[in-house]
C-alpha cells in the first residue's frame, strides 16, 4: 500500500482506539475488541510463515500453549511480575519456534503440515495430561495481569494494550517485509535452489519466519491467559491451529493486510454465531469451501484486484556498466586460475554424470562447456554452484576449497549462475527477481529491518536502480513491473542473468543462455555477454550455438559421457576430431 | 488441415495476437519466426486448447475447434510438443511415451511406436527404465518430441523442438521432421533456429507482435533481406 494511504490508514486505527474511552462500550464489545487484537497478532506473525516464507502449519495452537502456560507458571509458580512473564512468554515461544523450524529443513509441503499437527497434539496432550505441572482441565487460577501506576488492567486498558501491541506488531512486519527480508522469504517459497543460487539461506529464512510466528503467537497466548486471570487445557485444540490458518488464508495470506481483514470479520462472526455453537463450525468449512473459491487470494487478494495497479515505465538513474562492474575487486595480480576443479566424481546409482574431470577457469575470460545432450554439463554447474555435492573431488575458488559447502556460501563467496530449466520466481515482477539477486548487497542488518531506519529505506533505493539499469542492459527495462511468468522464454532467461549479476559475482555460471533465442538475438547476446566480460567477471557457459560459442570464448571444455574428452581454444576444438564426430558432426553446424 | 482466421488472444490488458490469419496445407511443414514476445508461443498454446482466444477462429479440417480442451484437441489429431521440456518427471522415459498414447487403445501399435521412438532418438533407447526428471535437459526436449508423435497425430506442433540440443542432434530432429513429412504428417513448427526452419518449410510467416507482417516459401524467405537482417543474424 502506498505511503499517504499506511499514513492515513494507521491514523484512523489509532485516532478509533483513541476514541474507545470516551464511547459507552459494555465488556461484552471490549472483550470482541481484545479477541481481535489478540487473533490478529497471532495470524500477522502466522502470516509471514504461511504467506511469504510458503510454510504450512496447522500446529500453532502449540505455540499459543507455549506462550500461555509460560506466562501463567512464571507468574503463578515462581512469582514473577506479570511484565515479565508477558516477556518471558514470547521468548520461550520463539524458542519452540526454533525447535518446531527443524523439520521444515527436511520436509515441505504436506509432510511439514503433518510434522506440525504433530507438534501441536504432543503439546495438547501434555499440558491436559500433566496435571502435576499444568493442571489439565481444573487449570490454572490466579493469574495476574500486569498493572500500571499499581492498578490492574482493566478490560479497557487491555483494549488499548493491545491495540497498540498490534500497531506496532504491524509496523514492525511492514517494515520487515517491504525489504530484503520479505523477499528473501518469497523467494524461499517460490524456488529454493534459485534464493540458494543468489546467496539466501533457505534454511535460516525458513528458522526466522518460524521463530517470527511463534513469538506472535506465544505472546497472544500469554495475552489470553493475563487477561482472562485464568487458563485450562480446554483452549488448547486442534480447532485452534485451524481457526489461526484460517485467519490468515481467508484474510489473505501473502498480504500485509490479510491477517487484519481476517481476524476482523472471523472475530466478529465468531462472536454473532455464539448462540448458535452447531453453526460455528460448519461457518468455517463453509467459508472455507465457498470463500477460498470465489477469492483464491482471500479478501485481501480480492480487494487488491479492485485497486488500480500503479507502476509505468520505471527508468534507472545509474548507467549499465557502472552497476556491472559494483564489487568487481579487480582481476587477482597473481595470475593463477580463478576455479581449479580437480578429480570431481558424481555418481547417480549406475549413472555417472561427471567421472573425473579437472580443469581450470582464468580470470576475466569466457569460457565454454560443451557436450552431447546427457554428457554432465549441467550436472558439472550444479557441482560447482554447490546445488548438488560431488561424491569426491576438490573445487578451488580464488584459492578456497569449495566443494561440499552450501549453495547459499558459495554464492556470497562470488559465483552466480542461471538456470536451464528456469527458476525464476514466477508471479514476482522482474524488477523484484533481481532485488532478490541483490539480497547479499542490500546491506540492513534485522534490526534496521525490523525498525524501518532511514539507512534501510537508503539501501532499498540504491538496490532498486542498480536492479533497474541491470534490466535495461539486458533489454528489459520496459518490462521491470511485468510478471517473470508473463515474459517471453528467451526474455525469462535474459531476466535469470540479470539476477545472477545483481549478486555481484566474479565467477558466472550460466546454462544454455541462448537457449530460445533467434540467431539476431543470438547475436545481441553475445555482446551482453562479452561486456559482462570487460566489466572483469569471469564467464563459464554451456552453449549448444556454435556460432555463439566459437565467436566469444577464450576457452572451450568439452564433455561425453560425464569425461573430458577435449579443451582448448575454439579453433583447435573446432578440428579436434573427438569432438566432430561425438557433438558438432561432419558439416558446421548452425 | 488448419486454417486460423482473424484470431485475437489477450493476457489482461495485453493483445498477444492481434486478429491473425494463416493457413496450414495438408502435408505440409508450415513455420512461424519471429522475436521473443511476437506471439508465436501463444498460437501454438491456443491450437492445442492450453489459451482460450478472445475472438477469431481455428478450424480443423473445415471444423471449427476453437477453444476446444487440450485433451480433445488431441483426440482431433492435434500432437503438441510444448517449449520448455514439460515431462512427466517421476515417471520412467517408456511410461512418459506409453502416457502420449493415452488417447489410444491399441497396444501392439503403441509398442511399435514406442520403438520406433527409440529408433529415432537411441539415446531415450538407453534411457527407457530411468526416471524422466533425472534426464539431461536435451534429453529431456527429445523425449517431450517423441511423446508429441506416440499419439499419432495428425497435425503436429512443434514449440522449439531444437531448444537445449547438440548441433548434432538437431540436425537429427530436422531429419524427423521432413521424415515425418514424407509420412504425410502435417507440421507447424515454431523455431528459433531460423534458417534451419526455413530450410525445411514449404511455406513461412514472420509474426511480429502479435501480427503477422510477412509470408511466403520457406526458400524465398531465407534469401529476403530484412528477415536475414532481423533473425538470421547476417
Amino acid at each position: 500500500m502506498r505511503a499517504p494511504l499506511h499514513a492515513a490508514g494507521l491514523a484512523a486505527i489509532l485516532g478509533a482506539l483513541a476514541l474507545v474511552p470516551l464511547l459507552p462500550i459494555n465488556d461484552f464489545y471490549l472483550q470482541i475488541l481484545f479477541t481481535i487484537g489478540v487473533n490478529y497478532l497471532a495470524a500477522a506473525g502466522l502470516n509471514v510463515l504461511v504467506g511469504f516464507a510458503g510454510q504450512k502449519s496447522l500446529g500453532h495452537a502449540g505455540l499459543f500453549a507455549v506462550g500461555a502456560y509460560a506466562a501463567a507458571l512464571a507468574n503463578v509458580d515462581f512469582g514473577l511480575p506479570p511484565w515479565l512473564s508477558l516477556v518471558l512468554a514470547a521468548a520461550m515461544g520463539g524458542l519452540f519456534g526454533l525447535v518446531i523450524a527443524a523439520p521444515s529443513v527436511r520436509v515441505s509441503g504436506p509432510s511439514l503440515a503433518m510434522v506440525t499437527i504433530g507438534f501441536g497434539i504432543v503439546v495438547e496432550k501434555i499440558v491436559t495430561e500433566w496435571t502435576d505441572l499444568f493442571k489439565g482441565q481444573a487449570g490454572i487460577y490466579g493469574i495476574a495481569a500486569p498493572s500500571v501506576m499499581g492498578k490492574s488492567f482493566t478490560n479497557l486498558h487491555w483494549v488499548l494494550f493491545v491495540g497498540l501491541l498490534c500497531v506496532l506488531t504491524h509496523l514492525v512486519l511492514r517494515s520487515l517485509l517491504n525489504g530484503r527480508y520479505g523477499r528473501a522469504f518469497m523467494a524461499v517459497q517460490l524456488a529454493e535452489p534459485a534464493a540458494e543460487s543468489v546467496g539466501i539461506s533457505v534454511v535460516r529464512a525458513k528458522t526466522l519466519a518460524f521463530v517470527i510466528s511463534a513469538v506472535t503467537c506465544a505472546l497472544a497466548g500469554a495475552l489470553v491467559a493475563q487477561q482472562n486471570q485464568y487458563f485450562n487445557s480446554d483452549f488448547i485444540t486442534f480447532n485452534l491451529s485451524i481457526f489461526l490458518l484460517v485467519v490468515v488464508i481467508f484474510g489473505g495470506s501473502g498480504s500485509l493486510y490479510g491477517p487484519l481483514f481476517g481476524s476482523v470479520i472471523l472475530t466478529l462472526l465468531d462472536a454473532w454465531l455464539a448462540r448458535w455453537p452447531a453453526l460455528q463450525h460448519f461457518t468455517y468449512g463453509a467459508l472455507l469451501l465457498f470463500a477460498l473459491y470465489l477469492m483464491p487470494n482471500g479478501i485481501a487478494g480480492a480487494l487488491a484486484r479492485l485497486a488500480p495497479r500503479s507502476g509505468g515505465p520505471m527508468r534507472p538513474a545509474i548507467t549499465a556498466s557502472a552497476a556491472l562492474s559494483r564489487g568487481q575487486t579487480g582481476t587477482s595480480a597473481g595470475g593463477g586460475p580463478l576455479l581449479a576443479v580437480s578429480g570431481l566424481y558424481k555418481a547417480y546409482g549406475g549413472i555417472i554424470p561427471v567421472k573425473d574431470v579437472s580443469f581450470t577457469i582464468s580470470p576475466g575470460k569466457v569460457h565454454a562447456l560443451i557436450g552431447p545432450n546427457g554428457a554432465g554439463k549441467t550436472t558439472l554447474i550444479n557441482l560447482i554452484s554447490g546445488h548438488v555435492p560431488p561424491d569426491r573431488g576438490h573445487i578451488l575458488f580464488a584459492g578456497a576449497e569449495i566443494a561440499r559447502m552450501p549453495a547459499h556460501r558459495i554464492a556470497a563467496s562470488g559465483i552466480a549462475r542461471t538456470f536451464q530449466n528456469l527458476k525464476l520466481f514466477g508471479h514476482l515482477s522482474a524488477l523484484d527477481n533481481v532485488l532478490i539477486g541483490a539480497h547479499l548487497h542490500v546491506e540492513t542488518g534485522l534490526g534496521a529491518a525490523l525498525t524501518g531506519l532511514p539507512a534501510n529505506r537508503r539501501a532499498e533505493a540504491e538496490a532498486r536502480e542498480e536492479a533497474l539499469a541491470l534490466l535495461s542492459e539486458l533489454g528489459l527495462g520496459e518490462r521491470a513491473g511485468d510478471a517473470a511468468s508473463a515474459l517471453p522464454y528467451g526474455l525469462q532467461r535474459r531476466l535469470e542473468i540479470a539476477r545472477a549479476l545483481a549478486t555481484r559475482p566474479r565467477l558466472l555460471l550460466l546454462d544454455e543462455p541462448a537457449a530460445g533465442l533467434n540467431p539476431q538475438e543470438t547475436h545481441e547476446l553475445g555482446a551482453v555477454i562479452r561486456r559482462i566480460q570487460a566489466a572483469g567477471i569471469t564467464i563459464l557457459l554451456i552453449e549448444h550455438h556454435m556460432d555463439l560459442v566459437m565467436g566469444i570464448s577464450d576457452h572451450v571444455i568439452v564433455l561425453d559421457y560425464g569425461e573430458k574428452i577435449a579443451e582448448g581454444t575454439p579453433e583447435t576444438i573446432r578440428r579436434n576430431p573427438k569432438v566432430v564426430a561425438a557433438y558438432l558432426g561432419l558439416e558446421e553446424g548452425a | 488441415m488448419l486454417t486460423i482466421d482473424t484470431l485475437t488472444v489477450r493476457y489482461g490488458a495485453v493483445e498477444a495476437l492481434k486478429g491473425l490469419s494463416l493457413t496450414v496445407g495438408k502435408g505440409r511443414i508450415v513455420t512461424l519466426i519471429g522475436a521473443n514476445g511476437a506471439g508465436k508461443s501463444t498460437l501454438i498454446r491456443t491450437i492445442a486448447g492450453l489459451v482460450r482466444p478472445a475472438g477469431g477462429t481455428v478450424m480443423l479440417e473445415g471444423r471449427a475447434i476453437t477453444g476446444l480442451r487440450p485433451h480433445q484437441a488431441v483426440t482431433l489429431g492435434i500432437g503438441h510438443s510444448p517449449e520448455g521440456r514439460l515431462v512427466f518427471g517421476d515417471q520412467s522415459v517408456r511410461d512418459n511415451l506409453a502416457l502420449g498414447a493415452f488417447s489410444r487403445s491399441d497396444s501392439e501399435g503403441i509398442a511399435r511406436d514406442i520403438d520406433r521412438a527409440f529408433a529415432m532418438f537411441p539415446r531415450l533407447g538407453e534411457r527407457q527404465g530411468q526416471m524422466a526428471g533425472t534426464l539431461s535437459g536435451g534429453e529431456q526436449q527429445m523425449l517431450a518430441i517423441a511423446r508429441a508423435l506416440m499419439a499419432r497425430p495428425r497435425l503436429l506442433l512443434l514449440d522449439e523442438p531444437s531448444l537445449g540440443l547438440a548441433p548434432l542432434i538437431v540436425r537429427e530432429v530436422f531429419e524427423v521432421i521432413k521424415a515425418l513429412k514424407a509420412e504425410g504428417m502435417t507440421i507447424l513448427l515454431v523455431e528459433q533456429m531460423a534458417n534451419l526452419a526455413l530450410a525445411v518449410a514449404d511455406h513461412a510467416y514472420v509474426l511480429e507482435t502479435g501480427t503477422i507482417t510477412l509470408e511466403g516459401s520457406g526458400a524465398d524467405l531465407l534469401k529476403d533481406a530484412r528477415v536475414r537482417a532481423a533473425y538470421l543474424g547476417a
